[in-house]
């Protein structure tokens, strides 16, 4: 499973490595000295597993096999796999270097959430262990995939499509990777009945404990993992290209306003409005210096009473889509009378101040009390909404800002980091039987 | 199997610090990859393109490299063509404008990290770079773990081609059979056993050499810097430079 360098955006690239980043250091933390050669060679034989080709019908698959990796290696799947796919980078060019954290992240976690789930089915043996190993090889592929979808999903809303197509298109990998992982698992659980069960991941070549931690590593670790954390909250670079679109109607024009989320107004930006029923384009415009495009509603648009779907580029991708509803337009065009009573409406304009209310003032001749009163009212509400209309634009702005999904991940991800660098800092105590340093 | 055709050579980008080099690498990748406008993608893939010339690569090779890559990204670039939300095409109505832009950027800026990687990390033999990556200050399990891992590659690889070959000698011809992926998953796990006693022998072998987690060849003597030779300080210059341009066309202070 490979996303290609130069399609996520930077959010998503920050948080897959922060999260590779924890997972690396909790995995670092199960390697030790006596059984790192072990680890290396493992990571060296899944390499080798992820480039056999596997016939598929006409052509054929490179399998992955991280379910299985999981299941042997434990918490060191995180950075095996990391290995593993720098190696990737860097002698055949797969896969890429900026998304490396992002796909050794979407990798190893089905991974290692396979160990984790299956430990107790895996140690059974015999034909639990088999079938475990069908849904381990299986689901991890399968999670792989989704978590892929997600961080295009996040990346860009527009992404959606084409990660549901990567999903489907890993359907038939998925079968074989079970198929494959069931029977290896059934020939391991025979020839090697205590690999896969044991609780402690990779065993280590021989049975000598002497964990050497050293504190400086674990300190430049912290600051690497405090340094990337603190990037995620420099949000302002995605905010900034958030783009905010409002529109609204005032008299017979409609207003749509274009800006980004750091402010800044959204000049030229292609404003199309279309029919939400009839799905055509009924209005066309361009935004001026300050974001604001003026289109005239004509009155077809107005009688068809649907909902009009706001859509405003400005450029580079920047796209964002506001519903106006159609009773917004319906009570304008109802509310305007089309051909006021026979008055002269300067005339009602003049007389419409604080002392019309009353019955009992002396009335301009011609005019009768309840024109007055329609009037008035009529004048009234339409001074009132031109007066909401700002605090209306803001309450809308506010509601397009309400936490997104990529917060909401930034937010595990800093969990997790915190969690890690936690789990770093609470070292266990120095062994003093291993020798010293030269 | 595994082959690393790019080391060979001795251009300015072959003799440059491999420091040096993982680190421009690492930036130059970075923001061509974060680039939002199509110009600056296509400067990005310039300068790419001019590193991949500098390096003097075998072209036959790299284009080859650069194919494969590529399949996917068409594939990426087709599928957003067809369904990014946006404005359809006037002429072929399926097709969407704004998708194939994308799609077309996403490609151009993928090329150019291709190019970058290829120009300065491919350059450094596989013990260079982790000696480089350990310089740079990177944890030194995760160097060992990729030291070790590179070196027992080939052993691996070859153990499997080996296991391969004896299974294609008795006439075993994989098939979309569930016969074929019993035997192709057997082999694998054949594979994983053996290489996992071999990693035991190995680590033996290694604590009776008195191993205790100092591997001397990543280890940097004391404080020492790249030397300021003239491949060395042209290339961070040379980057500098890029990485300004490459921003300043981002920012449209150019065009």
């Amino acid at each position: 499973m490979h996303i290609s360098d130069g399609a996520l955006a930077a959010p998503v690239l920050v948080g897959g490595a922060v999260l590779t980043l924890a997972g690396v250091c909790l995995g670092l933390r199960r390697i030790d000295l006596d059984n790192i050669m072990t680890t290396a060679v493992l990571a060296s034989v899944f390499f080798v597993g992820s480039l056999i080709h596997v016939p598929l019908g006409p052509s054929s698959v490179h399998l992955l096999l991280n379910g299985l990796a999981g299941m042997v290696l434990g918490w060191a799947a995180f950075p095996c796999i990391l290995v593993a796919l720098l190696l990737q980078a860097v002698l055949f060019q797969f896969g890429g270097l900026t998304v490396l954290g992002v796909n050794t992240f979407i990798v190893a976690l089905p991974a290692i959430l396979c160990r984790l789930l299956l430990q107790g089915l895996l140690a059974k043996g015999g034909k639990a262990a088999a079938i475990s190993g069908f849904v381990g090889g299986s689901g991890a592929v399968l999670g792989t995939a989704l978590l892929a979808a997600v961080s295009l999903g996040l990346s860009d809303e527009g992404f959606l499509p084409t990660a549901r197509i990567v999903v489907l298109a890993h359907v038939p990998v998925m079968l074989i990777e079970g198929v494959i992982t069931m029977f290896a698992v059934a020939f391991l659980v025979r020839a090697r009945p205590e690999l896969l069960g044991n609780r402690s991941g990779v065993q280590p070549g021989l049975h000598v404990e002497h964990p050497q931690s050293d504190s400086r590593e674990t300190a430049r670790m912290s600051i690497l993992l405090l340094l990337v954390a603190s990037c995620l909250a420099l949000p302002g670079r995605a905010e900034a290209h958030k783009v905010l679109v409002n529109a609204w109607v005032e008299g017979d024009v409609l207003l749509v306003e274009t800006a980004f989320g750091d402010g800044s107004a959204g000049t030229k930006a292609q404003v199309t409005v279309r029919d939400q029923a009839s799905g055509q384009v009924v209005l066309q415009g361009v935004a001026d210096e300050e974001g604001m495009a003026r289109l005239p509603l004509p009155e077809a648009v107005r009688e068809a009473g649907n909902d009009l779907q706001v859509v405003s580029n400005a450029g580079q991708g920047h796209k964002a889509t506001f519903m106006v509803p159609a009773d917004e337009l319906v009570g304008q065009s109802a509310t305007v009378p089309q051909d006021p009573p026979a008055i002269a409406s300067g005339d009602a304009s003049e007389t419409g101040g604080a002392t019309a209310l009353g019955t009992d003032v002396a009335m301009p001749p011609g005019i009768d009390v309840e024109t007055l009163r329609l009037l008035l009212r009529l004048e009234t509400s339409r001074a009132v909404r031109e007066q909401l209309q700002p605090l209306r634009r803001d309450l809308r702005t506010l509601q397009q800002q309400g936490p997104r999904i990529a917060d909401i991940v930034g937010g595990i991800g800093w969990i997790l980091g915190l969690a890690g660098l936690a789990v770093l800092l609470r070292r266990p105590g120095r062994d003093t039987s291993c020798p010293p340093r030269s | 199997m595994i082959r690393e055709p790019f080391r060979a050579g001795d251009t300015m980008l072959h003799r440059a610090d491999v420091r040096i080099k993982l680190a421009t690498c690492g930036g130059l990748v970075c923001l061509a990859a974060l680039l939002r406008t199509t110009e600056a993608s296509l400067a990005a893939l310039g300068v790419g393109a001019i590193a991949l010339t500098l390096a003097r690569l075998s072209p036959v090779e790299a284009a080859c490299r650069l194919a494969a890559a590529n399949g996917l990204l068409l594939l990426l670039a087709a599928s957003l063509a067809l369904t990014y939300p946006g404005t359809t095409w006037e002429h072929w109505p399926m097709l969407r404008v704004e998708g194939a832009v994308l799609g077309l950027r996403i490609a151009i800026k993928a090329n150019a990290v291709l190019c970058l990687v290829l120009a300065l990390s491919a350059t450094s033999s596989m013990a260079e770079m982790a000696q480089g990556l350990r310089r740079l200050g990177l944890p030194k399990k995760l160097v060992l773990l990729l030291a070790f891992s590179y070196r027992q590659l080939f052993v691996t690889a070859a153990e499997w081609e080996r296991r391969r070959q004896a299974l294609a000698a008795r006439c075993f011809t994989p098939r979309m059979s569930l016969h074929s992926y019993r035997a192709i998953a057997i082999l694998f796990g054949q594979t994983l056993l053996g290489s996992l006693d071999r990693a035991g022998r190995i680590q033996e072998a290694m604590r009776a050499r008195c191993f205790h987690g100092v591997f001397h060849m990543l280890e940097a003597p004391g404080k020492d810097r790249a030397p300021a030779t003239l491949e060395n300080t042209g290339m961070v210059l040379a980057a500098l430079g890029c990485g300004a341009l490459l921003l300043a066309l981002e920012a449209g202070w150019i065009i």
